[in-house]
C-alpha cells in the first residue's frame, strides 16, 4: 500500500505544483484538483490504470488514494500557514477589553490555532476557511479596514457608534479578522456538514441554529469572549431578516465571500474594472441573495474604485 | 520571399524620399544617377512581384480576391504604371545619354516631365503594404479597422494628389513656373526677332545673365556665353535637367531643373502627410478602437465562456451611451449577478484553473 501512496503523491505532487495553480492557497488548490480530478476521471483513469500507476484499480479507489494524497499535500501547507497567520498577521489585544471569558491573547491564540486545525479536519469547514484565511493571509482585511477608518462613514460608524466598539482601528481589524476565523465553525456544526436552510453551496442559517452552534464552538473555545463567537457565527445570518446583527459579523460575511475565489496579483484585462471593485459591485445586485448588508458594500466598492483594487 | 518583399518597399520608400532630397539640395548629377538607376531596379522587382503574384492567384482562380482583397490593387499601382511612365523612360535616356526630352514646345515638354513625376507619388503606395505587415495592435479586429481606415484615408490622399497633379500639369495654368517658363520662351520668340541681341559674347552674356534659366549660348560651335564653368555644368547636370533650343543661329541650353525642386517639393510633402496620416491613425485611431470596442467585446467574450471569469466591463463616462458599452452595462448589471448567483448554487464549486492541457507531459498526450 506504502508503495500507491508514493505513486498517488508523485502523480498528487505534479498537480500541486502546477504553474497555473500559482498564487492559490493551499485549501484554494485542494479544492480546484479535488473538482479537476471528479471532472475528469474518464480523461484521466487510462494514466492512473496503466502500469506506471495503479493497474487493475477501480476510479473509486484511485480517487480516494489521490484524495489522501492531496489532503496530505494541503495540511503539510497549512500548518505553517495558520502559524504565519496567526503570529505574524494577527493580534489579539483585543480580548483584554472586552468582557466574558477574557484570557491572555497569547493563550487566545494557541486556542483559536488549534479550533483552526479542528475545523480543517472536516471537509465543509475546510472548505469554507479558504476565504477567511485567503482575507487575513494577503492582508486585504487590513487595507480596506485602514479606509474605512480614514473614510469614517458607515462602516466605522456601524463599528464604533453602533455596536459601540471601544478599541484602536488595529484591534477593531484583528477583531474582524478572528470574526472571519470562526465563521466556518457554522458548517463545522452543522449537522451532516450542510447548512439546513439551504441546499446550496450558500452559508445562511437561522438565528436560532446560530445560537446552538455559538454554544458549541463557546465550548471549544473557551478563552474567546462570547461576543466575538457569536459574531463569528452571525456572520452566516442574513442581514436582511437580521438587521441588528454585529457590523463585524456582517464585514466577515462580505470578506470571507469575497476572498474565497480571491486570485492575488490577477491580471486585469484591458477594458476591465479591477477584480475587487467588480466583486463588490456585482455583490451589490446580489445583496439579498447573500444577506449582505448594502450599505456596506457601497462604502468597500467605493474604496475599491477610488484605490483601483 | 515575404521578407524580401518587405525589405524591398522599405528600402524603396527611402530610395524614394532620397530621390526627392537630393534634388531639393542640388546634388551632383552622379549621385542622382544612381537613385535614377536604383529606381528602375525597385519597379521592375515590384512588376514581377506583382506578376507572379497575379499568376499565381489567377492559377488558384483567387484573382479578385488577391486584386481587391488582398490589395493587389496596391501591387499594381505601385509597380507597372511607374516602370512605363517613369522608371522606364528615365532609365532609357540615361541609357541613350540623351536629354530626357529635347524637342517640342518648352511648356508642352515641362508638362509631360512634371506629369510623369508626379506619378512617382504612387510608389507611397508600398507604405501600406508595409503598414498591413506590421502587427500593431494584440486584437485582429483593431488591426482590420485600423488598416482599413489608413488604406483608405492614405491611398485616397495619393491618388488625389497624383490625379489631380496630373491633371494640372497637362492643362494650362498659371501657375508661377509655368509663368517663369513662358517669360523665358518670350524671350527666345524676340531672340529669334532681334538676333543681333545675342551677337558676340558681350551682347550674349548679357542677355543670357538676365535670364537665370539659360545656362548656355552657342554659335554652332562657338560658346557665346555659358553661366557656369564647363566641370560645374558636366557634374551637376543631367540629360533630364536640361533642354536645348535653335533660335536663328543660336543654340539655347535651359536648366530645367527649377520644375524638379518644385515637383520634389510637393512629392516630399505628400510622403511625409501620407506617413503623418499613417502614424497618426495607428497611434491615435488604433488605441480608441480598442479601447471603445475591442476591449469591452473581449472582456464580455470571457465573461460569458469562462465560469470563474467575473471581471465587470469598464464603462467610460463619455461614451456610456455607446451601444458596445450599454450591451457592457447590461453585461455587468444582469448577466453577472445572474452568473454569479448560479456558480453559487452550482454543487461542482467553482470554475478550474488547471485543466488538462496543463498535465499533457503527465498524461503522455
Amino acid at each position: 500500500m506504502s508503495a500507491e501512496r508514493d505513486k498517488a503523491d508523485v502523480f498528487v505532487g505534479r498537480l500541486w505544483n502546477n504553474p497555473s495553480l500559482s498564487g492559490l492557497s493551499p485549501l484554494q488548490k485542494e479544492e480546484q484538483l479535488l473538482q479537476f480530478l471528479e471532472i475528469n476521471s474518464g480523461t484521466l483513469l487510462p494514466t492512473l490504470t496503466s502500469r506506471a500507476f495503479f493497474p487493475d484499480y477501480p476510479w473509486v479507489k484511485i480517487y480516494d488514494l489521490l484524495k489522501q494524497s492531496l489532503s496530505g499535500y494541503a495540511n503539510k501547507a497549512l500548518s505553517p500557514l495558520y502559524e504565519a497567520i496567526l503570529e505574524r498577521k494577527m493580534d489579539f489585544s483585543f480580548v483584554q477589553h472586552m468582557p466574558h471569558r477574557t484570557s491572555s491573547p497569547s493563550a487566545v491564540r494557541t486556542q483559536l490555532g488549534d479550533f483552526l486545525k479542528t475545523l480543517s479536519g472536516q471537509i465543509n469547514s475546510r472548505k469554507e476557511l479558504a476565504g477567511p484565511l485567503m482575507g487575513v493571509g494577503t492582508g486585504m482585511i487590513d487595507r480596506y479596514m485602514e479606509k474605512v477608518f480614514q473614510r469614517q462613514k458607515y462602516i466605522s460608524f456601524e463599528l464604533r457608534k453602533v455596536q459601540r466598539l471601544k478599541i484602536s482601528s488595529n484591534e477593531v481589524t484583528d477583531l474582524v479578522k478572528t470574526t472571519m476565523l470562526i465563521r466556518p465553525s457554522v458548517q463545522f456544526f452543522t449537522p451532516g456538514g450542510q447548512s439546513p436552510s439551504s441546499g446550496r453551496n450558500l452559508l445562511l442559517i437561522s438565528s436560532g441554529f446560530a445560537a446552538k452552534v455559538a454554544a458549541a464552538a463557546g465550548k471549544t473555545l473557551t478563552f474567546m469572549p462570547d461576543s466575538v463567537i457569536k459574531a463569528g457565527v452571525n456572520s452566516a445570518l442574513s442581514f436582511q431578516d437580521n438587521p441588528y446583527m454585529e457590523s463585524t459579523a456582517r464585514l466577515a460575511a462580505v470578506f470571507s465571500h469575497r476572498c474565497r475565489n480571491l486570485k492575488p496579483g490577477m491580471k486585469v484585462d484591458r477594458g476591465a474594472e479591477s477584480s475587487d471593485k467588480s466583486w463588490f459591485n456585482v455583490a451589490r445586485k446580489n445583496y439579498k441573495f447573500y444577506g449582505f448588508d448594502l450599505d456596506m458594500l457601497v462604502e468597500l466598492h467605493g474604496i475599491a474604485a477610488e484605490n483601483g483594487w | 520571399m515575404e521578407a524580401v518583399v518587405t525589405l524591398a518597399i522599405v528600402l524603396v520608400l527611402i530610395q524614394t524620399m532620397a530621390e526627392d532630397v537630393l534634388v531639393l539640395s542640388g546634388a551632383a548629377w552622379t549621385v542622382r544617377k544612381i537613385f535614377l538607376y536604383t529606381g528602375f531596379g525597385f519597379d521592375l522587382f515590384f512588376t514581377l512581384e506583382f506578376l507572379i503574384r497575379s499568376w499565381n492567384a489567377l492559377s488558384k482562380k483567387s484573382f479578385k480576391r488577391y486584386i481587391v482583397r488582398e490589395n493587389g490593387w496596391v501591387d499594381f499601382a505601385a509597380s507597372i504604371p511607374l516602370l512605363i511612365f517613369t522608371s522606364g523612360p528615365a532609365f532609357f535616356s540615361l541609357l541613350a545619354g540623351a536629354a530626357f526630352a529635347g524637342s517640342g514646345a518648352l511648356i508642352g515638354l515641362l508638362k509631360v516631365v512634371k506629369a510623369v513625376r508626379m506619378a512617382r507619388v504612387l510608389r507611397l503606395l508600398r507604405l501600406l503594404k508595409i503598414f498591413r505587415r506590421i502587427r500593431f495592435a494584440d486584437s485582429m479586429m483593431v488591426q482590420r479597422h485600423t488598416v482599413r481606415i489608413v488604406t483608405t484615408a492614405a491611398s485616397t490622399l495619393i491618388f488625389s494628389v497624383t490625379i489631380i497633379g496630373t491633371v494640372f500639369a497637362l492643362t494650362d495654368s498659371t501657375g508661377t513656373e509655368e509663368a517663369w517658363m513662358k517669360d523665358q520662351s518670350a524671350a527666345l520668340l524676340l531672340l529669334e526677332k532681334q538676333p543681333e541681341r545675342a551677337a558676340g559674347p558681350d551682347n550674349a552674356g548679357l542677355w543670357g545673365a538676365s535670364h537665370p534659366s539659360v545656362m548656355l549660348i552657342k554659335d554652332n560651335d562657338w560658346t557665346l556665353y555659358a553661366c557656369c564653368s564647363d566641370d560645374y555644368l558636366k557634374s551637376y547636370f543631367g540629360p533630364a535637367d536640361y533642354t536645348v533650343r535653335e533660335t536663328g543661329p543660336y543654340q539655347i541650353w535651359f536648366d530645367l531643373r527649377p520644375s524638379a525642386v518644385s515637383q520634389s517639393r510637393l512629392n516630399l510633402t505628400v510622403f511625409l502627410s501620407t506617413l503623418a496620416v499613417v502614424l497618426l491613425i495607428m497611434i491615435t485611431y488604433s488605441p480608441h478602437f480598442a479601447i471603445t470596442v475591442s476591449d469591452p467585446v473581449n472582456v464580455m467574450i470571457r465573461g460569458l465562456r469562462e465560469k470563474s471569469y467575473n471581471l465587470e466591463v469598464s464603462i467610460p463616462g463619455d461614451y456610456s451611451e455607446d451601444d458596445i458599452f450599454r450591451l457592457g452595462s447590461a453585461y455587468n448589471d444582469e448577466y453577472l449577478p445572474l452568473k454569479e448567483r448560479s456558480n453559487s448554487e452550482d454543487q461542482a464549486g467553482g470554475a478550474l484553473d488547471i485543466s488538462l492541457d496543463d498535465i499533457s507531459d503527465l498524461l503522455g498526450s
